[in-house]
């Protein structure tokens, strides 16, 4: 291979690098200008990344197991629409394939389902009401239990107020609010709040003390 | 030949000229040849120190991005996830128009443009805060080093890009996913290698990234296997095993260390091992047919992929067998035609295929234990002749080795009382002594080595 070809996979090499980095900036850019608002209640830990260093991990209040009406395959892309809840903060509304235009979703995929299934007694109903019944079995309800991964789980930060963070929470036994800006499907974190104020401040105030 | 050969050489040449074995302008033109091989020997020093500094400064950026100047706006940091790609950039034409193509230069550059794209993605995912997925950061991460290992042709990159890759099928696998895209993936380093091993003066490097090569696939095999038809893996391994000892066979035959050919090292070797696991019970038991896997994490269509390398991978070895066995001369002992070692090694996958057919359809792992048992110690028996008649002693150990392993393995699982075990040990190891003592004695009178 000569030194003409090799310059050539190199551009195409560094062009194919500048481009994946520059798409995935690209894209989460524009939902931080363009997107909807979304706040959800959520409780942060402070673990530790090797590459990206500390973050808060986000335990959300959001189930990320629901009860659906249709069997989903493992990996298959869903959208969960999100709606209000009654305390004023977001909630994931319901699980669906098709969302409508209106609606603002974010899209992710099944990590698990599978049937739920009730338990009854095996026997007639005389023999249930006698209470002579020793065994059960198990019947399927029709509905599944879904389990999705949550596009939004970790907010990063500086590696001294990460663990501020985590005890201020614990301290003051109040949760976080994750402020979502959600575009298209895309859902990108723009601050993480605690007590109304974000997270960040919290966190400086309490390593000053 | 090494510096240190081509300096011997040079003075020994200086010698001669001396002596008036050779005339002036013969040792001038001898002296012009060497000075030229030591002038394009790779300096190793250079390319270790470079390349260490290279990871030292990469491994420190990502340390200092880790750290999450949450001060600095988005938009420098930004800047700075792509600045470590840009200085490669740089680096690399500026290398270009100055024609710099050492491997001093080439092989730190590597390193250090395979963690920049690293540090990009990585500094991008924690400005933005993106997801724990660590499968995918993984995946992105290895195929953008693909132009990496093509445009530097060097070491590092390479054997990230196979680590990469291992690391991404077996994350996709424990997650209940299928890997089989490792395979395309791997192939589109595989021309690299090839060309790389082509090149004069690259034989260390090229030896490096096919050991690199060789190990992450053959993990990769029984990562990637869906695993539906328990057992199948046997044949597929010693089929694997059997190709890659083969293929060594065929492609470097006259390669006779044990590192300079990692084809026949790691399918000699890996062979030996899976076929003294089989000359157990254990892996005979509950497989086959009536045995068939069927949970939740186990893809139908994926079985597809177990079939074809049971029967592609002994096919392969077939053909390499055939193609090895014409390339080597005819030895007759007593007019009786004689095989080399390496081909009764080589038909092991048949072995197998035969010992997995007794016990899944006759359900009989005792038969199929015992005839892998007969199998091995024929095979150390082969290989122990083989030595002696070539007087060899890497392969007398290697024979002698496989023997004591059958021995001591099947003696170890058997019931027999420790009285009986001790006695049978220790008339064993009277025997190999003699026999290594008569051995010994012989070669140093035919002048071999001892």
């Amino acid at each position: 291979m000569n030194r003409r070809s090799l310059l050539i996979i190199a551009l195409i090499g560094l062009a194919a690098q500048f481009s994946v980095m520059g798409l995935m900036i690209a894209r989460r850019e524009m939902t931080l200008r363009n997107g909807v608002v979304c706040r959800f209640l959520t409780a942060p830990v402070d673990p530790y990344d090797a590459f990206r260093g500390r973050y808060v991990a986000l335990n959300f209040a959001e189930n990320k197991r629901w009860l659906c009406d249709c069997e989903y395959v493992r990996g298959q892309r869903i959208y969960a629409v999100i709606g209000e809840g009654t305390n004023g903060y977001n909630v994931i509304a319901r699980l669906t394939t098709r969302p409508e235009p209106e609606e603002i979703y974010i899209r992710t995929r099944v990590l698990s389902c599978r049937e739920e299934y009730r338990q009854l007694p095996v026997g007639t109903n005389d023999v249930a009401r006698a209470g002579h019944f020793q065994d059960t079995r198990y019947v399927p309800t029709g509905r599944y239990h879904v389990c999705f991964a949550w596009p939004f789980d970790r907010f990063y930060m500086e590696e001294k107020l990460a663990p501020e963070a985590e005890w201020a929470s614990r301290r003051d036994k109040q949760g976080g609010v994750a402020v979502v800006r959600v575009w298209r499907g895309l859902g990108v974190i723009e601050d993480l709040e605690l007590g109304g104020r974000p997270i960040r401040d919290v966190a400086r105030e309490r390593l000053k003390r | 030949m090494t510096s240190s050969k081509v300096k011997w050489l040079i003075r020994e040449v200086d010698a001669w000229e001396r002596e008036g074995v050779v005339d002036t302008a013969t040792a001038t033109r001898l002296r012009t040849r060497y000075a030229l091989a030591v002038a394009n020997e790779t300096p190793w020093g250079r390319i270790i120190f470079g390349s260490l500094g290279a990871l030292l400064v990469g491994l420190g950026i990502i340390a200092l991005l880790a750290a999450n100047w949450s001060d600095l706006g988005r938009p420098v940091r930004t800047i700075i996830a792509f600045m470590p790609l840009c200085t490669c950039a740089v680096l690399y034409v500026a290398g270009y128009r100055r024609g710099w193509s050492s491997r001093a230069f080439l092989e730190p550059l590597g390193l250090f443009w395979g963690l920049a794209i690293g540090v990009g993605v990585a500094l991008i995912g924690q400005t933005y805060h993106l997801p724990q997925d660590a499968k995918a950061f993984t995946l992105v991460w290895t195929l953008l080093l693909i132009p990496v290992c093509y445009a530097t042709r060097a070491l590092a990159p390479v054997a990230g890009y196979f680590a990469g890759l291992l690391t991404w099928v077996s994350m996709s696998q424990l997650a209940g996913g299928v890997g089989l895209w490792y395979w395309p993936l791997a192939a589109i380093i595989v021309p690299l290698i090839y060309s790389v091993r082509c090149e004069p003066n690259a034989e260390v490097r090229s030896t490096w990234m096919l050991w690199t090569a060789a190990l992450c696939c053959t993990a990769a095999l029984g990562i990637t296997l869906e695993k539906s038809l328990p057992g199948l893996w046997m044949i597929v391994y010693t089929g694997a095993f059997a190709a890659l000892l083969l293929g060594g066979e065929v492609r470097d035959s006259d390669e006779r260390g044990w590192w300079h050919n990692p084809l026949r090292t790691l399918g000699g070797g890996g062979l030996a091992v899976v076929l003294y696991l089989l000359i157990f019970r254990w892996p005979w038991k509950e497989i086959g047919w009536n045995y068939w896997r069927t949970d939740a994490f186990c893809h139908r269509w994926a079985t597809f992929f177990d079939f074809s390398l049971a029967i592609a991978l002994p096919v392969t070895a077939a053909f390499l067998l055939v193609l090895a066995f014409r390339r080597v001369p005819r030895r007759n002992w007593h007019s009786v035609p004689l095989l080399p070692a390496w081909a009764l090694w080589g038909v092991a996958p048949f072995m197998t295929a035969i010992a997995y057919a007794l016990a899944a359809y006759g359900g009989n792992d005792q038969l199929s234990a015992l005839l892998m048992t007969f199998y091995l110690a024929g095979l150390g028996l082969a290989t122990l002749g083989e030595g002696l008649a070539k007087r060899r002693p890497g392969t007398i150990n290697v024979g002698v080795l496989v023997l004591l392993a059958v021995i001591i393995g099947r003696f170890f699982s058997s019931d027999a009382s420790f009285t009986a075990k001790g006695v049978v040990f220790i008339i064993c190891g009277v025997v190999f002594l003699g026999a290594n003592l008569v051995v010994s004695r012989r070669m140093k009178q035919k002048g071999g080595a001892a």
